[in-house]
Protein backbone atom coordinates (compact mmCIF):
# COMPACT_ATOMS: atom_id res chain seq x y z
CA UNK A 1 0.00 0.00 0.00
CA UNK A 2 2.87 2.14 0.88
CA UNK A 3 4.50 1.11 -2.23
CA UNK A 4 1.31 2.55 -4.69
CA UNK A 5 1.62 5.81 -2.30
CA UNK A 6 4.81 6.39 -3.38
CA UNK A 7 4.02 5.78 -7.18
CA UNK A 8 1.39 8.16 -6.91
CA UNK A 9 3.99 10.92 -5.84
CA UNK A 10 5.84 10.56 -8.64
CA UNK A 11 2.96 10.42 -11.44
CA UNK A 12 2.64 13.75 -12.82
CA UNK A 13 -1.15 14.25 -12.06
CA UNK A 14 -0.31 14.14 -8.69
CA UNK A 15 2.51 16.85 -9.21
CA UNK A 16 1.03 19.29 -11.32
CA UNK A 17 0.76 22.99 -11.19
CA UNK A 18 -2.47 24.64 -12.46
CA UNK A 19 -0.38 26.92 -14.65
CA UNK A 20 1.94 24.18 -15.99
CA UNK A 21 -1.05 22.63 -17.50
CA UNK A 22 -2.31 25.90 -18.72
CA UNK A 23 1.26 25.81 -20.71
CA UNK A 24 1.29 21.81 -21.86
CA UNK A 25 -2.47 23.57 -23.03
CA UNK A 26 -0.20 26.19 -24.65
CA UNK A 27 2.17 24.28 -26.32
CA UNK A 28 0.24 22.04 -27.30
CA UNK A 29 -1.79 25.07 -28.94
CA UNK A 30 1.45 25.89 -30.95
CA UNK A 31 1.79 22.18 -32.16
CA UNK A 32 -1.78 22.88 -33.67
CA UNK A 33 -0.85 26.36 -35.39
CA UNK A 34 2.15 24.52 -36.60
CA UNK A 35 0.63 21.63 -37.73
CA UNK A 36 -2.93 22.40 -39.39
CA UNK A 37 -2.78 26.39 -39.73
CA UNK A 38 1.29 25.74 -41.11
CA UNK A 39 2.26 29.08 -39.31
CA UNK A 40 6.09 28.71 -39.09
CA UNK A 41 5.84 24.98 -38.98
CA UNK A 42 9.92 24.77 -38.43
CA UNK A 43 10.19 26.56 -36.05
CA UNK A 44 6.32 26.72 -34.04
CA UNK A 45 6.41 23.03 -33.72
CA UNK A 46 9.93 22.20 -31.58
CA UNK A 47 8.93 25.68 -29.57
CA UNK A 48 5.70 23.71 -29.15
CA UNK A 49 7.02 20.70 -28.11
CA UNK A 50 9.67 22.26 -25.68
CA UNK A 51 7.07 24.37 -24.18
CA UNK A 52 5.08 20.95 -23.60
CA UNK A 53 8.17 19.16 -22.34
CA UNK A 54 10.04 21.97 -20.18
CA UNK A 55 6.35 22.44 -17.94
CA UNK A 56 6.52 18.61 -17.62
CA UNK A 57 6.76 18.45 -13.18
CA UNK A 58 9.33 15.79 -12.31
CA UNK A 59 11.21 15.57 -15.08
CA UNK A 60 13.12 18.73 -14.75
CA UNK A 61 13.88 19.05 -18.77
CA UNK A 62 14.96 23.07 -17.76
CA UNK A 63 16.24 22.42 -14.12
CA UNK A 64 20.24 22.15 -14.17
CA UNK A 65 20.85 19.03 -15.57
CA UNK A 66 17.90 18.68 -17.89
CA UNK A 67 18.46 18.40 -21.37
CA UNK A 68 16.53 21.44 -22.30
CA UNK A 69 18.97 23.62 -19.80
CA UNK A 70 21.83 22.52 -21.79
CA UNK A 71 20.48 23.20 -25.19
CA UNK A 72 19.21 26.68 -23.87
CA UNK A 73 22.60 27.23 -22.25
CA UNK A 74 24.59 26.12 -25.40
CA UNK A 75 22.86 27.43 -27.98
CA UNK A 76 20.71 30.52 -26.99
CA UNK A 77 22.63 32.09 -23.68
CA UNK A 78 25.96 32.13 -25.91
CA UNK A 79 24.23 33.67 -28.73
CA UNK A 80 25.25 30.69 -31.30
CA UNK A 81 22.15 29.53 -32.36
CA UNK A 82 20.30 32.93 -34.16
CA UNK A 83 23.92 33.23 -35.44
CA UNK A 84 24.15 29.81 -37.16
CA UNK A 85 20.66 30.31 -38.48
CA UNK A 86 21.62 33.71 -39.59
CA UNK A 87 24.35 32.19 -41.84
CA UNK A 88 22.26 29.80 -43.34
CA UNK A 89 20.00 32.46 -44.24
CA UNK A 90 22.73 34.55 -45.64
CA UNK A 91 23.02 31.86 -47.58
CA UNK A 92 20.10 31.27 -48.89
CA UNK A 93 19.22 35.16 -49.83
CA UNK A 94 19.67 35.61 -53.44
CA UNK A 95 21.19 39.55 -53.12
CA UNK A 96 20.10 40.42 -57.26
CA UNK A 97 16.81 42.09 -56.93
CA UNK A 98 18.61 44.63 -54.22
CA UNK A 99 22.21 45.36 -56.14
CA UNK A 100 19.85 45.99 -59.46
CA UNK A 101 17.87 48.47 -57.75
CA UNK A 102 19.93 49.42 -54.41
CA UNK A 103 17.50 52.32 -53.64
CA UNK A 104 15.45 49.77 -52.78
CA UNK A 105 17.62 49.62 -48.96
CA UNK A 106 15.84 53.28 -48.36
CA UNK A 107 13.06 51.07 -47.53
CA UNK A 108 14.11 48.18 -45.82
CA UNK A 109 15.26 51.57 -43.96
CA UNK A 110 12.19 53.39 -43.26
CA UNK A 111 10.63 49.53 -42.85
CA UNK A 112 12.81 49.77 -39.12
CA UNK A 113 10.80 52.63 -37.99
CA UNK A 114 8.34 50.31 -36.18
CA UNK A 115 11.14 48.89 -34.17
CA UNK A 116 12.10 52.18 -32.50
CA UNK A 117 8.65 53.44 -32.53
CA UNK A 118 7.88 50.95 -30.57
CA UNK A 119 10.42 51.66 -27.83
CA UNK A 120 7.93 53.97 -27.16
CA UNK A 121 5.13 51.91 -26.51
CA UNK A 122 6.65 49.47 -24.42
CA UNK A 123 7.88 52.30 -22.33
CA UNK A 124 4.67 53.36 -21.70
CA UNK A 125 3.06 50.38 -20.66
CA UNK A 126 4.83 50.79 -17.74
CA UNK A 127 1.95 53.16 -16.50
CA UNK A 128 -0.09 50.10 -16.59
CA UNK A 129 0.05 48.39 -12.94
CA UNK A 130 2.11 44.85 -13.44
CA UNK A 131 4.32 46.53 -16.25
CA UNK A 132 7.68 46.93 -15.12
CA UNK A 133 9.90 47.13 -18.57
CA UNK A 134 13.08 48.53 -18.63
CA UNK A 135 14.90 50.15 -21.72
CA UNK A 136 16.41 46.81 -22.16
CA UNK A 137 13.39 44.96 -22.24
CA UNK A 138 11.40 47.41 -24.35
CA UNK A 139 14.24 47.06 -27.46
CA UNK A 140 14.34 43.65 -27.20
CA UNK A 141 10.38 43.40 -27.58
CA UNK A 142 10.47 46.73 -30.40
CA UNK A 143 13.06 44.30 -32.06
CA UNK A 144 9.82 41.80 -32.65
CA UNK A 145 9.11 44.84 -35.53
CA UNK A 146 12.11 44.01 -37.06
CA UNK A 147 10.23 40.92 -38.74
CA UNK A 148 13.21 38.16 -38.49
CA UNK A 149 13.45 35.67 -35.79
CA UNK A 150 17.39 35.36 -35.27
CA UNK A 151 17.46 38.77 -34.75
CA UNK A 152 15.03 39.15 -32.46
CA UNK A 153 15.99 35.58 -30.37
CA UNK A 154 19.47 36.84 -30.33
CA UNK A 155 18.91 40.78 -29.20
CA UNK A 156 16.64 39.01 -26.52
CA UNK A 157 19.11 36.91 -25.31
CA UNK A 158 21.63 39.50 -24.95
CA UNK A 159 19.09 42.10 -23.42
CA UNK A 160 15.98 40.56 -21.73
CA UNK A 161 16.68 36.50 -21.45
CA UNK A 162 13.72 36.83 -18.75
CA UNK A 163 11.42 37.93 -21.75
CA UNK A 164 12.66 35.32 -24.52
CA UNK A 165 9.80 32.69 -24.96
CA UNK A 166 7.37 35.15 -25.41
CA UNK A 167 9.29 37.61 -27.53
CA UNK A 168 9.98 34.68 -30.01
CA UNK A 169 6.65 33.46 -30.05
CA UNK A 170 5.32 36.82 -30.48
CA UNK A 171 8.11 37.10 -33.54
CA UNK A 172 7.58 34.11 -35.25
CA UNK A 173 3.29 33.93 -34.81
CA UNK A 174 3.46 37.49 -36.23
CA UNK A 175 5.79 36.39 -39.54
CA UNK A 176 3.40 33.81 -40.23
CA UNK A 177 0.50 35.99 -39.98
CA UNK A 178 1.91 38.53 -42.06
CA UNK A 179 -0.46 37.73 -44.92
CA UNK A 180 -3.34 38.91 -42.81
CA UNK A 181 -1.92 41.89 -40.56
CA UNK A 182 -0.04 43.52 -43.77
CA UNK A 183 -2.79 43.76 -46.77
CA UNK A 184 -4.87 45.94 -44.83
CA UNK A 185 -2.26 48.59 -44.01
CA UNK A 186 -1.31 48.58 -47.32
CA UNK A 187 -4.36 48.82 -49.10
CA UNK A 188 -5.31 52.06 -46.54
CA UNK A 189 -2.05 53.71 -47.40
CA UNK A 190 -2.22 53.53 -51.33
CA UNK A 191 -5.17 54.05 -53.75
CA UNK A 192 -5.61 51.80 -56.77
CA UNK A 193 -3.99 53.83 -59.53
CA UNK A 194 -1.04 53.38 -57.26
CA UNK A 195 -1.45 49.33 -56.33
CA UNK A 196 -1.63 49.23 -61.07
CA UNK A 197 1.77 50.66 -60.92
CA UNK A 198 3.89 48.43 -63.31
CA UNK A 199 7.81 48.58 -62.60
CA UNK A 200 10.80 48.15 -65.47
CA UNK A 201 12.62 44.84 -65.12
CA UNK A 202 15.60 44.76 -63.24
CA UNK A 203 19.13 44.14 -64.69
CA UNK A 204 20.31 41.38 -64.55
CA UNK A 205 23.78 41.04 -62.01
CA UNK A 206 26.98 39.87 -62.51
CA UNK A 207 28.74 37.55 -60.40
CA UNK A 208 31.17 39.89 -59.70
CA UNK A 209 28.57 41.86 -58.14
CA UNK A 210 27.33 39.10 -55.84
CA UNK A 211 30.87 37.85 -54.54
CA UNK A 212 31.97 41.55 -53.76
CA UNK A 213 28.38 42.64 -51.92
CA UNK A 214 28.62 40.61 -48.90
CA UNK A 215 32.41 41.50 -48.18
CA UNK A 216 31.11 45.31 -48.68
CA UNK A 217 28.30 45.16 -46.32
CA UNK A 218 30.57 43.70 -43.77
CA UNK A 219 33.63 46.50 -44.53
CA UNK A 220 30.68 49.20 -43.53
CA UNK A 221 29.59 47.59 -40.48
CA UNK A 222 33.43 46.77 -39.07
CA UNK A 223 33.82 50.01 -39.46
CA UNK A 224 30.55 51.80 -38.42
CA UNK A 225 28.80 49.43 -35.76
CA UNK A 226 30.83 47.30 -34.91
CA UNK A 227 28.33 45.35 -32.33
CA UNK A 228 25.77 44.30 -35.75
CA UNK A 229 29.42 42.13 -36.97
CA UNK A 230 28.26 39.35 -35.43
CA UNK A 231 24.61 39.25 -36.94
CA UNK A 232 25.96 41.00 -40.29
CA UNK A 233 28.97 39.22 -40.03
CA UNK A 234 27.61 35.58 -40.21
CA UNK A 235 25.33 36.35 -42.91
CA UNK A 236 27.95 37.61 -45.02
CA UNK A 237 29.99 34.68 -44.72
CA UNK A 238 26.59 32.48 -45.53
CA UNK A 239 26.28 34.76 -48.30
CA UNK A 240 29.62 35.02 -49.72
CA UNK A 241 29.75 31.12 -49.43
CA UNK A 242 26.52 31.22 -51.94
CA UNK A 243 27.44 33.58 -54.46
CA UNK A 244 31.35 33.10 -54.47
CA UNK A 245 30.93 29.55 -56.67
CA UNK A 246 33.80 27.29 -54.78
CA UNK A 247 32.40 26.51 -52.12
CA UNK A 248 28.80 24.72 -52.94
CA UNK A 249 29.33 22.33 -50.76
CA UNK A 250 29.64 24.71 -47.89
CA UNK A 251 26.76 26.78 -49.24
CA UNK A 252 24.82 23.63 -49.14
CA UNK A 253 25.18 22.66 -45.72
CA UNK A 254 24.90 26.22 -44.51
CA UNK A 255 21.52 26.41 -46.29
CA UNK A 256 20.14 22.68 -45.62
CA UNK A 257 21.46 20.31 -43.49
CA UNK A 258 23.49 22.60 -40.79
CA UNK A 259 20.36 25.12 -40.68
CA UNK A 260 17.52 22.26 -39.99
CA UNK A 261 19.63 21.10 -37.26
CA UNK A 262 19.87 24.46 -35.51
CA UNK A 263 16.20 25.51 -36.62
CA UNK A 264 15.52 21.67 -34.48
CA UNK A 265 17.41 22.69 -31.03
CA UNK A 266 16.67 26.30 -31.47
CA UNK A 267 13.22 25.89 -31.62
CA UNK A 268 13.53 23.67 -28.21
CA UNK A 269 15.52 25.64 -26.53
CA UNK A 270 13.01 28.59 -26.80
CA UNK A 271 10.70 26.14 -26.16
CA UNK A 272 12.29 25.85 -22.93
CA UNK A 273 11.63 29.08 -22.32
CA UNK A 274 7.88 28.87 -22.20
CA UNK A 275 7.61 27.93 -18.63
CA UNK A 276 4.62 28.79 -16.62
CA UNK A 277 6.16 31.69 -13.98
CA UNK A 278 8.20 33.44 -17.46
CA UNK A 279 5.05 32.74 -19.87
CA UNK A 280 1.81 32.83 -17.54
CA UNK A 281 1.98 37.20 -16.57
CA UNK A 282 0.60 40.31 -18.30
CA UNK A 283 3.72 40.85 -19.42
CA UNK A 284 3.12 38.48 -22.23
CA UNK A 285 0.25 39.84 -23.44
CA UNK A 286 1.87 43.13 -24.02
CA UNK A 287 4.65 41.74 -25.60
CA UNK A 288 2.40 40.53 -28.09
CA UNK A 289 0.52 43.84 -28.51
CA UNK A 290 3.45 45.29 -28.93
CA UNK A 291 4.45 43.15 -31.34
CA UNK A 292 1.11 43.50 -33.58
CA UNK A 293 1.67 47.27 -33.40
CA UNK A 294 5.83 47.07 -34.80
CA UNK A 295 4.48 45.00 -37.40
CA UNK A 296 2.48 47.55 -38.50
CA UNK A 297 4.49 50.85 -38.01
CA UNK A 298 6.58 48.78 -40.13
CA UNK A 299 4.42 48.15 -42.94
CA UNK A 300 3.01 51.54 -42.74
CA UNK A 301 6.57 53.52 -42.94
CA UNK A 302 7.60 51.29 -45.29
CA UNK A 303 4.71 52.04 -47.88
CA UNK A 304 4.77 55.40 -47.24
CA UNK A 305 8.88 56.02 -47.82
CA UNK A 306 8.13 54.12 -51.00
CA UNK A 307 5.16 56.59 -51.92
CA UNK A 308 7.29 59.22 -51.26
CA UNK A 309 10.04 57.62 -53.62
CA UNK A 310 7.49 57.15 -56.33
CA UNK A 311 6.46 60.65 -56.28
CA UNK A 312 10.39 61.36 -56.51
CA UNK A 313 10.31 58.94 -59.43
CA UNK A 314 7.46 60.26 -61.24
CA UNK A 315 5.42 57.21 -60.66
CA UNK A 316 7.86 54.39 -61.49
CA UNK A 317 7.54 52.63 -58.19
CA UNK A 318 4.76 50.45 -57.04
CA UNK A 319 4.40 51.79 -53.34
CA UNK A 320 3.20 48.17 -52.27
CA UNK A 321 6.57 47.22 -52.48
CA UNK A 322 7.67 48.94 -49.34
CA UNK A 323 5.82 46.50 -47.09
CA UNK A 324 8.16 44.36 -47.94
CA UNK A 325 10.77 46.21 -45.99
CA UNK A 326 9.70 44.62 -42.96
CA UNK A 327 12.11 41.87 -43.93
CA UNK A 328 10.11 37.96 -43.15
CA UNK A 329 11.72 37.12 -46.15
CA UNK A 330 10.01 35.99 -48.26
CA UNK A 331 6.65 35.75 -47.02
CA UNK A 332 6.26 40.04 -47.13
CA UNK A 333 7.30 40.08 -50.67
CA UNK A 334 5.16 37.22 -51.50
CA UNK A 335 2.19 39.60 -49.59
CA UNK A 336 2.52 42.32 -51.73
CA UNK A 337 3.00 40.03 -55.54
CA UNK A 338 -0.44 38.78 -54.06
CA UNK A 339 -2.21 42.57 -53.13
CA UNK A 340 -0.59 43.87 -56.53
CA UNK A 341 -2.20 41.49 -58.36
CA UNK A 342 -5.38 41.59 -57.30
CA UNK A 343 -5.23 45.41 -58.36
CA UNK A 344 -3.61 44.49 -61.78
CA UNK A 345 -3.63 40.90 -62.63
CA UNK A 346 -0.31 41.41 -65.12
CA UNK A 347 1.69 42.83 -62.72
CA UNK A 348 3.74 40.48 -61.25
CA UNK A 349 6.00 42.73 -58.72
CA UNK A 350 7.51 39.17 -56.62
CA UNK A 351 11.23 40.27 -57.69
CA UNK A 352 10.43 44.01 -57.29
CA UNK A 353 9.18 43.23 -53.51
CA UNK A 354 12.49 40.37 -52.74
CA UNK A 355 14.67 43.81 -53.46
CA UNK A 356 13.30 45.89 -50.29
CA UNK A 357 12.67 42.43 -48.22
CA UNK A 358 16.20 41.46 -48.07
CA UNK A 359 17.55 45.16 -47.51
CA UNK A 360 14.48 45.17 -44.69
CA UNK A 361 17.21 41.65 -43.25
CA UNK A 362 20.33 43.92 -43.41
CA UNK A 363 18.21 46.78 -41.79
CA UNK A 364 16.90 45.15 -38.45
CA UNK A 365 20.40 43.26 -38.35
CA UNK A 366 21.74 46.72 -37.90
CA UNK A 367 18.69 48.37 -35.81
CA UNK A 368 20.04 45.10 -33.68
CA UNK A 369 23.56 46.27 -33.44
CA UNK A 370 22.26 49.84 -32.66
CA UNK A 371 20.42 48.61 -30.00
CA UNK A 372 22.87 46.47 -29.00
CA UNK A 373 25.65 49.25 -28.75
CA UNK A 374 23.32 52.07 -27.00
CA UNK A 375 21.47 49.78 -24.06
CA UNK A 376 23.08 46.72 -23.93
CA UNK A 377 26.69 48.68 -23.04
CA UNK B 1 7.99 57.32 -10.80
CA UNK B 2 6.60 60.12 -13.50
CA UNK B 3 9.95 61.65 -13.63
CA UNK B 4 11.75 58.30 -14.07
CA UNK B 5 9.48 57.59 -17.20
CA UNK B 6 9.57 60.61 -18.62
CA UNK B 7 13.85 60.62 -18.76
CA UNK B 8 12.88 56.65 -19.94
CA UNK B 9 10.90 57.66 -22.60
CA UNK B 10 13.61 60.55 -23.42
CA UNK B 11 16.16 57.95 -23.72
CA UNK B 12 13.89 55.84 -26.39
CA UNK B 13 13.13 59.27 -28.26
CA UNK B 14 17.08 59.51 -28.65
CA UNK B 15 17.06 55.57 -29.72
CA UNK B 16 13.96 56.96 -32.28
CA UNK B 17 16.64 59.48 -33.61
CA UNK B 18 20.00 58.07 -33.39
CA UNK B 19 18.82 54.66 -34.80
CA UNK B 20 16.85 55.58 -37.67
CA UNK B 21 19.70 58.12 -38.57
CA UNK B 22 22.43 55.23 -38.35
CA UNK B 23 20.03 52.85 -40.11
CA UNK B 24 20.26 55.58 -42.70
CA UNK B 25 23.40 56.16 -43.33
CA UNK B 26 24.60 52.97 -42.98
CA UNK B 27 21.99 51.89 -45.88
CA UNK B 28 22.59 55.26 -47.80
CA UNK B 29 26.11 54.48 -48.06
CA UNK B 30 25.42 51.07 -49.52
CA UNK B 31 23.20 52.64 -51.47
CA UNK B 32 26.19 54.66 -52.72
CA UNK B 33 28.91 51.55 -52.84
CA UNK B 34 26.32 49.72 -54.65
CA UNK B 35 26.38 51.94 -57.59
CA UNK B 36 29.57 52.46 -57.66
CA UNK B 37 30.28 48.91 -57.87
CA UNK B 38 28.14 48.18 -60.28
CA UNK B 39 29.29 50.69 -62.34
CA UNK B 40 32.66 49.13 -62.48
CA UNK B 41 31.48 45.24 -62.61
CA UNK B 42 28.30 45.25 -63.85
CA UNK B 43 29.17 44.92 -67.57
CA UNK B 44 30.56 41.46 -66.93
CA UNK B 45 27.39 39.85 -67.25
CA UNK B 46 27.73 38.59 -70.73
CA UNK B 47 30.47 36.83 -70.19
CA UNK B 48 29.21 33.65 -69.54
CA UNK B 49 27.27 33.63 -72.76
CA UNK B 50 30.34 34.83 -74.65
CA UNK B 51 31.99 31.75 -73.55
CA UNK B 52 29.17 29.54 -74.69
CA UNK B 53 28.76 30.97 -78.17
CA UNK B 54 32.15 30.22 -79.91
CA UNK B 55 31.67 26.75 -77.73
CA UNK B 56 28.82 25.89 -80.07
CA UNK B 57 30.29 24.86 -82.86
CA UNK B 58 32.25 22.42 -81.61
CA UNK B 59 29.70 21.07 -80.00
CA UNK B 60 27.30 20.48 -82.79
CA UNK B 61 28.42 16.84 -83.76
CA UNK B 62 26.34 15.65 -80.41
CA UNK B 63 23.31 17.61 -81.61
CA UNK B 64 21.26 15.16 -79.71
CA UNK B 65 23.04 15.21 -76.33
CA UNK B 66 22.64 19.37 -77.02
CA UNK B 67 18.95 18.61 -76.85
CA UNK B 68 18.77 16.63 -74.05
CA UNK B 69 20.76 19.58 -72.45
CA UNK B 70 18.42 22.21 -73.65
CA UNK B 71 15.07 19.88 -72.31
CA UNK B 72 16.57 19.53 -68.85
CA UNK B 73 17.38 22.88 -68.23
CA UNK B 74 13.72 24.03 -69.82
CA UNK B 75 12.35 21.26 -67.59
CA UNK B 76 14.24 22.22 -64.25
CA UNK B 77 13.08 25.77 -64.78
CA UNK B 78 9.14 25.06 -65.42
CA UNK B 79 9.92 22.89 -62.24
CA UNK B 80 11.41 25.72 -60.30
CA UNK B 81 8.94 28.40 -61.41
CA UNK B 82 6.04 26.07 -60.40
CA UNK B 83 7.92 25.49 -57.25
CA UNK B 84 7.72 29.19 -56.76
CA UNK B 85 4.14 29.70 -57.66
CA UNK B 86 3.18 26.52 -55.74
CA UNK B 87 4.70 28.21 -52.08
Amino acid sequence: MEGLATLWASTGIANFHWQQLIMIVVGFGLLYLAISKKFEPLLLLPIGFGAVLTNIPIAGFSDPGGVLYYVYKIGIDTGVFPLLIFMGVGAMTDFGALIANPKMLLLGAAAQAGIFATLFGAILLNLIPGFDFTLADASAIAIIGGADGPTAIFLASRLAPDLLGAIAVAAYSYMALVPIIQPPIMKALTNKEERKIVMEQLRPVSQREKIIFPLMVLTIALLLLPEATPLVGMFCLGNLMRECGVVDRLSKTAQNELINIVTIFLGLAVGSKLSAEAFLTVETLGILALGAVAFGIGTASGVLMAKLMSKLSGGKINPLIGAAGVSAVPMAARVVNKVGLESNPHNFLLMHAMGPNVAGVLGSAVAAGILLALVGG
Amino acid sequence: MENNLSSVLLEAANLLVVGMGVVFVFLGILIFLIKLMSHFFAGEIPAPTKVNVPNRPAVKSSGAHQDKKVVAAISAAVHQYRQDKKQ
